[in-house]
């Protein structure tokens, strides 16, 4: 039963996701955020305020994140259904994919980094700051 | 004979399938270590792989694989489980994980028109490229919009999403970097849920963070293919 529950709100707060994008998308058409997106904002409200216990989703939860990779299969393997579409650029794609994500990683990885040695700094000396004062 | 066949073309042994691919995937990675051999891709290679050679229709195929594909928006959904767990260090790192998912939003785009000019690529299929960072309902949305193709954005959200997830890890090794929050802002804010995957598995914190650069990048692309023409 604790199962069936949990896979109910997780469903619940998926389809109120879903709902809330479409009706975002009836008033403003130029606005997009994907159902699943709302939906995780919302759980994350409910859990936030405690209107609902990390006990009524974690097992259904835990077990879908943790497995997330293989709930992806199919997609993956519905690429082969567009490689007819993309056959003359195939390779030149992916020599972008690859090329690029090596660069938005580096990117990634040093804006992080810089930020994070920032946020410290600031830290420190508003502590030293009110080290002072007292 | 004829059993036999509604056997091998039923729901359940497709699913069947992809379970035993996944896991002989799993196995071959434990054994080897190697990064290619993510049990994502050694399971679609091999799916692909048995598609062609037995000649199944594809439609039929995915069809029955469509009990599995149903639990992708919940699985979204549930990311709240692993980011409201280290919610703590989330508030903490807000900054950092702000810059990265808008960092890895731009940079993606740039090199992808710079990239696909250079390589002489049609103009549909660049602006169908372009949002190949952002998780696939957001990546169909900017696509139409700017004028690519839909199809070509969905082949290349997953494509993108396995590939980031099987060579991140190997940048991160041969760098030695082993600070979680740039594991996960590495991952999610470049191959997004494939990526969140692979960080969820590395490290919890990790995951936790790639579940909001997933989020955030998604958003930052969407803002930023208002200004694309």
């Amino acid at each position: 039963m604790k199962i069936i529950k949990q896979i109910f709100i997780i469903l619940l707060f998926y389809v109120l996701g879903e709902m809330a994008a479409f009706g975002i998308k009836a008033l403003f058409p130029t606005v997009f955020i994907p159902g699943t997106i709302i939906g995780l904002a919302l759980m994350l409200v409910a859990l936030l305020s405690k209107k609902l216990k990390l006990g009524d989703v974690d097992d259904v939860g835990s077990f879908l994140t943790s497995n997330m990779a293989f709930f992806f299969i199919p997609a993956a393997v519905s690429v082969l259904e567009y490689v007819n579409i993309l056959k003359t650029s195939f390779i030149r794609i992916i020599a972008i994919i690859v090329l690029s994500i090596i660069f938005s990683f580096t990117l990634v990885t040093l804006s992080v980094k810089a930020t994070i040695i920032l946020q410290e700094k600031l830290k420190k000396k508003k502590q030293e700051g009110s080290d002072h004062h007292a | 004979m004829i059993i036999m066949r509604e056997i091998l073309s039923s729901q359940a042994f497709g699913i069947m399938l992809t379970l035993v691919f996944y896991l002989f995937g799993g196995w071959l990675y434990k054994k080897t270590r190697f990064p290619l051999f993510s049990p994502l891709l050694v399971a679609t290679l091999l799916l692909m792989g048995y598609i062609l050679i037995a000649d199944i229709d594809m439609a039929v195929f995915l069809t029955d694989l469509s009990g599995i594909h149903l639990f992708l928006g919940p699985l979204i959904v549930s990311l709240a489980v692993p980011i409201m767990k280290q919610i703590d260090l989330i508030k903490k790192n807000i900054l950092p994980i702000l810059v990265g998912s808008f960092v890895g939003a731009v940079t993606s785009i740039i090199a992808v028109i710079v990239l696909g000019r250079w390589f002489n690529l049609d103009q549909a299929i660049i602006y169908s490229v372009i949002p190949k960072a952002s998780t696939t309902p957001i990546a169909i949305e900017v696509s139409e919009k700017i004028g690519g193709i839909r199809s070509i954005t969905v082949a290349v959200v997953v494509m993108t999403a396995v590939i980031g997830a099987v060579i991140i890890p190997i940048i991160l090794k041969i760098l030695k970097i082993k600070d979680p929050r740039i594991i996960g802002m590495g991952l999610g804010s470049t191959s997004q849920a494939v990526g969140t995957a692979k960080a969820l598995e590395i490290d919890a914190t990790a995951g936790a963070i790639s579940g909001v650069a997933l989020v955030f990048t998604g958003i930052a692309t969407a803002l930023i293919a208002l200004f694309i023409h």
